[in-house]
């Protein structure tokens, strides 16, 4: 049960969108994948990218982000599973020693942090985030890094969910530590203002930190826990959308805000508006300067008469060179001629 | 540009600076160099000589005291456990600026019962000796 149970096999870029050094790197590692359900891996990482790609902002910001897939094959499959949390007892022999039942918690699912981390250096030194998915229908996972999951339950959204905290620093949102019903001593926020964008115990709409998001119209506090003893039973009284202080937040019932209902980093709805803002602010960087526009492919004689109007525009434009969104138009009109009967659907190709 | 990636591992309140890599990459933006010493939460301090700030960027607590943990409940999809014996490695990404001189970690207490208490410095690490 170590790294002598496999082999790394290689890396796959899966998304491409320009060079490493100027993208965020995602890299994706299998565990419990035999050398035959690698097949099987690729396709686990296919589908959690698709996730991410559907999830806003990363839908319109997934050309500033590369993905890479390190294939290993393990001895045998799945992941340790001890009785001692009511598992079957299995001991598969898998190169990054996955495990359920850490410190007796059954869905405690983890892996030999500093093997993945020597694999994923020697295999894509520029990387931002580590993923790892564990061949296992078990449902588990662990936040932290790496982030871990099971291919069981929500696990797309649970890694999206521990991405949030990895890399763009967002807190939790839920309002428990270990469950509604079940918490003693998480009645009210005692401490000083979290560091974190989403998360708050100040209401003043004129200096709290996403008070730029917050309508005039919207109450402050947007809701209040009647009752501290126990998670805020009450329905969002507000559209969906409303950015406002919703009171329960970072395990506490009072005391501590969020700044909608439902968020990716409370009960893993779409990202709140204040998420996506801290995730958009993260990876804009990371975009290139311009990019080579969408269009469908023209025939032969539409593309002589484009191309005649093109060179013309560019002419004209070029007067204007020195300004940057300019140069861009440019160089998107001369990529529109060079490509006039192909056409391009991939908005994500750097010029 | 060039990145230092900073590898710590950390066993119980012991934290030590593995490894120190630069790397050809681009790193996010800083937060605010100006912050209130009072917050709690996480952040990564890259200092010069005389201890001014460079860059600091607020993250998760890579340092594992709770952890995360998928529930059984779909309607709270996410549960907290406390960890007995914490130990790991985490890894944290700084510009290489020739003036920087020393990395600080400030944490709030990753307990259930202290982690809304104000973070304060918890390990500082001279780069100069350490740079590979």
């Amino acid at each position: 049960m170590s790294a002598a149970d496999g082999t790394v096999i290689g890396t796959t870029q899966i998304v491409n969108h320009g060079p490493a050094s100027e993208r965020w790197n995602l890299v994706i590692v299998g565990d419990g994948y035999r050398n035959a359900e690698l097949p099987q891996f690729a396709a686990h990482a296919q589908q959690f990218v698709d996730a991410l790609f559907a999830t806003p902002p990363f839908d319109t910001l997934r050309c500033a982000i590369n993905v890479f897939r390190v294939d290993v094959a393990s001895t045998d499959s799945g992941a340790d599973d001890p009785v001692a949390c009511g598992g079957s007892g299995a001991t598969p022999a898998t190169y990054f020693d996955a495990r359920y039942c850490n410190g007796g918690i059954r869905r405690l699912l983890v892996v030999n942090g500093m093997t993945v981390l020597n694999v994923v250096n020697a295999q894509v030194s520029a990387w931002h985030q580590i993923l790892v998915i564990v061949n296992s229908n078990i449902h588990g996972g662990s936040g932290g890094q790496p982030g871990v999951t099971a291919v069981a339950g929500a696990w797309e959204l649970t890694a999206i969910h521990e991405i949030g905290h990895s890399a763009f620093g967002l807190a939790d949102e839920y309002e428990y530590w270990a469950g509604c019903g079940l918490d003693t001593t998480q009645n009210s926020h005692v401490g000083p203002e979290p560091v974190q964008p989403n998360v708050t115990k100040n209401t003043d709409r004129a200096t709290m930190k996403w008070k730029d998001l917050v309508l005039a119209a919207t109450p402050m506090p947007t809701t209040s826990n009647a009752n501290c003893m126990v998670c805020d039973p009450q329905p969002n009284p507000v559209p969906a959308d409303t950015v406002g202080t919703f009171e329960g937040a970072q395990y506490f019932h009072c005391a501590m805000f969020r700044p909608q209902f439902d968020c990716m980093m409370r009960n893993f709805a779409p990202f709140c508006a204040v998420c996506r803002k801290r995730i958009r602010e993260t990876l804009t960087p990371f975009l290139g300067d311009c990019y080579a526009p969408v269009f469908t492919p023209s025939g032969c004689i539409p593309c002589l008469v484009l191309i005649l109007v093109y060179a013309f525009v560019i002419a004209i434009l070029s007067l204007f060179s020195w300004i940057p969104s300019v140069r861009c138009r440019i160089k998107q009109l001369r990529y529109r001629m060079q490509n006039c009967g192909r056409g391009n659907t991939d908005p994500c190709i750097a010029l | 540009m060039s990145v230092l990636r900073l590898t710590f591992s950390y066993q119980g309140q012991a934290i030590e600076l593995v490894s120190t890599q630069a790397v050809d990459m681009k790193i996010p933006p800083a937060d605010s160099l100006a912050w209130d010493e009072k917050s709690s939460g996480f952040w990564v301090v890259l200092r010069d000589g005389g201890g001014q700030p460079l860059y600091r960027r607020v993250t998760n607590n890579p340092i594992q005291t709770s952890v995360e943990v998928p529930s059984d409940d779909p309607q709270r999809p996410l549960e907290r456990h406390e960890v007995a014996s914490p130990e790991g490695v985490f890894v944290l990404l700084v510009p290489d600026l020739p003036q920087a001189r020393t990395v600080a970690l400030f944490s709030s207490p990753g307990t259930q019962e202290l982690s809304a208490a104000a973070a304060r410095e918890i390990a500082s690490f001279d780069l100069k000796r350490r740079r590979s």
